[in-house]
């Protein structure tokens, strides 16, 4: 970039170029969503402007109860997602044979995606399924674990899948950390430990933190595995089942419009709370030159 | 003495240090182990299940039998929604790429105001909730006869589409060396010659790499099709996903069968993707 | 010694290096190395990329473990403990430094690990930092600092913690010609000042040479030879430690007569030169001769002893020398550095007098 001379008459026709991919996505995406967001202040079928749909979500039960639903499967997956894919990114940092395919993997399911993840599930979980059987041989269960059509199974197809997010992003991020770094601390005094906690973390938890939300973002949206694998009825009735059920359902897209803002402002929030974590910290690159 | 004395602190040394680094690594690896296991057992029992007679309460299915498979297919004619998942994903690919070669490449090399502020709109989409666009898409669609059409289901995976294609692209083009096209100029080609000539060709690897990721990630495309989709105009996995969520009335091996069609081509796209990389990687010299 | 010498206890230690060897699966790294440095020593190891000088610090560094052999320092194993606890202090060669940490707190980071009382921590940070002349500093962070504060930084954040030894990874190889030469006097004077014992990794002679009060010339994970950094510029044993520092003409041939205090030598092509006799040669020996580009001298006239005809084929004018390539009557290809600012042209004829005095006899590779 810094090679360029760019005079200004040049400069103004190259920036035409970005019309080819930025006016269909005006047309297909913004202008879709301001509409949307005009169709949540109109109750359905009629045309006066009214938070009715608003008040209607925070007053009804079933709509408002959606938030803490999907909060509770969220959170602690996210959490316990992150958890995870961390100590398997963490350990298989050194040169082990067969990492490649160890990493390929972890990060399958996420080729997979979320339906046939679901569909595995049933087969693998299932009461009489490999999973219970061998718990069940190995005598750490006497009766199956009903791991399918509730909480779990949504939450375990969560898992699953953020893993293999999460664990795909920190791979990535972890190989930018120069070793030396480290070495550094250890020739220091520092132990294993305290070269984790006083070098390694600090010079990667901005990014942690970044790939934490994209997670979030990504898994408060959960639909599919909350239908097929999950009870969409009740415990994993979150924001997706009843925007799609009002939507496709009802036909009342006003209302299932007012739920996906709602959502993303729940999302939004969530955010927002990570973001405050995360500034509180050195946010920067951990490269030693440039 | 002396050195026998030594030999033996270092074996005692050796041995503890290996009983611990054993110890310490004991749960990371059934950690790993463990995760892989279940993901293996996942897909490996959709393959048996899909091609078991019967499969109930044993390790093992009873027998294997190709019939489920075959009658997945006649009976729910994937090969119809295959087709078309396989058309629309790839038409819209190559829409997406064309259409986002150009705005990448003025991304990567030049500065204007407003810069990061459209950058960060080209990733909006994929910050805020699919359905708090796809709902409205669908709406005007409905509205417009867009609708369970052809045309449609193309048009709504460029939603996923032309963003996907300007991150991915953004990064490759930065790579190049800038230095060739100013020769190029230098040499007396005009911009749109330059950009042809010089630009698209040392693109070419990177475009072929984008377009394999860009295809299986709209190949995935859900949220927006399941809602704009009509009966035959559907996608492989809306139509998966609507068979699975209707009721537990179709046998298990049915249902694996149908997974397995799904499976199977992302799996295909999956190894070609990484077949290509390698051999990009290679061609860079790494 | 000074007060304000951080490094101020512990500066006695020598290092061992007995038989060390590291191998890379089926390739050798290190093979069985041999060093006895003495406490103070300036010790460098001096070899192209790839020969295993790198991979020896390493091993004292206790980033790698040792295949085979030991290293010990004032006659204790070290090779057997971990790192964190060898009591080493290293310089990176790109410095990792802790870019979120504050200059103070990487130079105090040591400190930290070894629990030193908050007070004396404040000082010994800020005598390390005033040996290297950032005591104005402390505050920043690495990012904010050139590249040659950076190093000192890295410097004082090494020696803040009285390492028994002082190991530095191509410091000065990341600065500009200038600043590198600063910073090699500087590296000098601290040395002098301290007194730690300090080995010291680079692959460019002029820096082993300076700084040095012992060099281990390596190649292929073996060491070829070791001594004071005069005995290596003039007695270099082989062709390789000869080549690595400078000399450029090389004659195969074989020593065919004696002549008062000179032996007689005639090389595969015919040439014949006098150098002087030594005692590890006698008439019959092949030998290999070998001369600095420097010290071929341009003489007008007609050819004596050890003078050679020869043509220009490239010269290269850099100022107050020109190194010139000259095809000798005897078909080998010369090197020849000569002082002074006038430069001959291509293709000019010339003869070069080789001074008996200044041609040696090497091993051969």
């Amino acid at each position: 970039m810094k090679a360029d001379h760019q005079d200004t008459g040049h400069f103004q026709k190259d920036t035409l170029l970005l019309l080819p991919s930025l006016l269909p996505l005006l047309l297909i995406f913004l202008y879709p969503l301001i509409q949307g967001i005009l169709l949540t202040l109109h109750k359905n079928g009629e045309a006066g402007f009214t938070f009715y749909n608003y008040i209607q979500f925070f007053t009804v039960r079933d709509f408002s109860n959606t938030i803490f639903r999907t909060l509770v499967l969220v959170i602690p997956s996210s959490i316990l997602e992150m958890t995870l894919a961390f100590a398997m990114a963490y350990h298989l940092r050194k040169p082990i044979r067969g990492k490649g395919l160890l990493n390929g993997l972890i990060m399958f399911p996420l080729t997979l995606g979320p339906l046939i993840v679901a569909v595995g599930m049933i087969d693998f979980f299932k009461p009489n399924g490999w999973f219970n059987l061998f718990l069940m041989h190995l005598g750490i269960l006497h009766q199956p674990a009903q791991l399918l059509y509730n909480f779990w199974g949504t939450f375990i197809s969560l898992t699953i899948l953020g893993v293999g997010f999460i664990f795909s992003n920190l791979v990535g991020l972890m190989d930018s950390i120069d070793p030396s770094f480290e070495q550094a601390a250890r020739s220091l005094g520092a132990n294993g430990f305290q070269t984790f906690i006083r070098v390694f973390y600090p010079l990667i938890r901005s990014g942690v933190w970044n790939i934490f939300s994209l997670n979030v973002i990504m898994q408060l949206a959960v639909y599919s595995s909350a239908i097929i694998v999950g009870n969409p009825a009740s415990s994993t009735r979150v924001f997706s089942v009843v925007a799609f059920e009002q939507a496709m359902q009802y036909f009342n897209y006003n209302m299932a419009e007012t739920i996906a803002v709602i959502m993303a402002a729940v999302q939004f929030i969530c955010l927002g709370v990570v973001h405050y974590i995360r500034k509180k910290g050195y946010v920067g690159s951990a490269s030693t030159f440039k | 003495m002396h050195a026998g004395s030594r030999t033996v602190r270092t074996h005692r040394y050796k041995w503890r240090q290996i009983l611990w680094n054993f110890l310490k690594a004991l749960p990371f690896w059934l950690l790993i182990g463990g995760f892989i296991l279940i993901i293996l057992g996942m897909t490996v029992t959709v393959f048996l299940s899909a091609f078991s007679t019967h499969w109930f309460g044993t390790v093992l299915p009873a027998g294997f039998t190709f019939s489920w498979f075959t009658k997945a297919w006649s009976e729910y004619d994937i090969w119809l929604y295959f087709k078309l998942s396989l058309e629309t994903t790839f038409i819209a690919t190559a829409i997406s790429l064309v259409l986002s070669v150009p705005g990448a490449y003025v991304f990567a090399r030049r500065d204007f105001p407003l810069k990061s502020f459209l950058l960060g709109f080209y990733q909006l989409p994929f910050m805020l909730p699919e359905l708090a666009y796809a709902l409205p898409v669908a709406a005007i669609f409905y509205k417009l006869g867009l609708a369970e059409t052809f045309t449609g289901l193309i048009i709504v995976q460029l939603l996923v589409g032309i963003p996907f294609s300007m991150v991915i692209l953004i990064p490759f083009i930065e790579a190049l060396d800038p230095r060739l096209e100013i020769a190029a100029q230098s040499l007396g080609a005009d911009r749109l010659r330059m950009f042809s000539r010089i630009v698209v060709p040392q693109l070419i690897p990177g475009i072929t790499a984008s377009a394999i990721n860009i295809f299986i990630r709209m190949f995935g495309a859900f949220v927006v099709i399941l809602l704009i989709s009509g009966p035959k105009m559907q996608t492989l996995n809306v139509m998966v996903f609507s068979v699975l969520s209707a009721t537990g009335s179709q046998p298990q091996p049915m249902l694996d069968s149908l997974t397995l069609s799904l499976m199977l081509p992302l799996l295909l796209f999956t190894f070609l993707s990484m077949w290509v990389s390698r051999r990009l990687q290679r061609r860079v010299g790494k | 010694m000074s007060p304000q010498n951080p490094a101020g206890a512990q500066t006695s230690t020598s290092v061992q290096i007995e038989h060390v060897t590291k191998r890379f699966g089926n390739t050798t790294a290190v093979n069985d190395v041999s060093l006895n440095i003495k406490s103070g020593e300036f010790m460098s190891l001096l070899g192209p990329s790839g020969c295993g000088k790198t991979t020896l610090l390493s091993m004292i560094l206790g980033i790698l473990d040792v295949t085979d052999g030991e290293i010990s320092f004032n006659a204790t194993r070290v090779d057997d403990i971990p790192m964190h606890k060898r009591d080493v202090g290293m310089v990176f060669q790109n410095y990792a430094l802790f870019p979120h940490m504050s200059i103070r707190n990487n130079v105090g980071f040591g400190l930290d690990m070894r629990k030193v009382p908050k007070k004396e921590r404040e000082k010994r940070v800020e005598d390390a930092l005033s040996l290297v002349q950032l005591e104005t500093l402390a505050e920043r962070y690495p990012k904010q600092l050139s590249g040659g504060q950076q190093q000192r930084v890295a410097l004082a954040r090494a020696l803040v913690v009285r390492p028994k030894v002082l190991l530095l990874d191509e410091p000065l190889s990341n600065l500009d010609a200038k600043l590198r030469k600063e910073m090699r006097i500087q590296l000098k004077r601290l040395h002098q000042d301290l007194g730690i014992t300090t080995i010291y990794v680079t692959h460019d002679q002029e820096e082993a040479l300076s700084l040095s009060t012992q060099v281990a010339v390596m190649s292929q994970g073996v060491v070829q030879q070791i001594g004071t950094p005069q005995e290596i510029f003039l007695h270099p044993c082989n062709q390789f430690v000869a080549n690595f520092i400078g000399y450029a003409n090389f004659f195969e041939g074989r020593l065919e007569g004696e002549s008062g205090d000179n032996f007689i030598f005639r090389s595969e092509d015919g040439l014949v030169l006098a150098t002087k006799k030594d005692q590890a040669h006698s008439v019959g020996d092949s030998v290999l001769l070998t001369i600095k580009p420097e010290n071929i001298k341009l003489v007008e006239g007609l050819s004596g002893r050890n003078s050679v005809g020869g043509r220009v084929v490239v010269s290269d004018y850099v100022g107050n020398t020109t190194g010139y390539e000259v095809l000798s009557e005897f078909g080998d290809h010369l090197k020849v550095n000569v002082l002074g600012f006038e430069s001959f042209p291509e293709g000019t004829e010339l003869t070069l007098y080789l001074d008996p005095a200044h041609l040696l006899m090497v091993a051969k590779e």
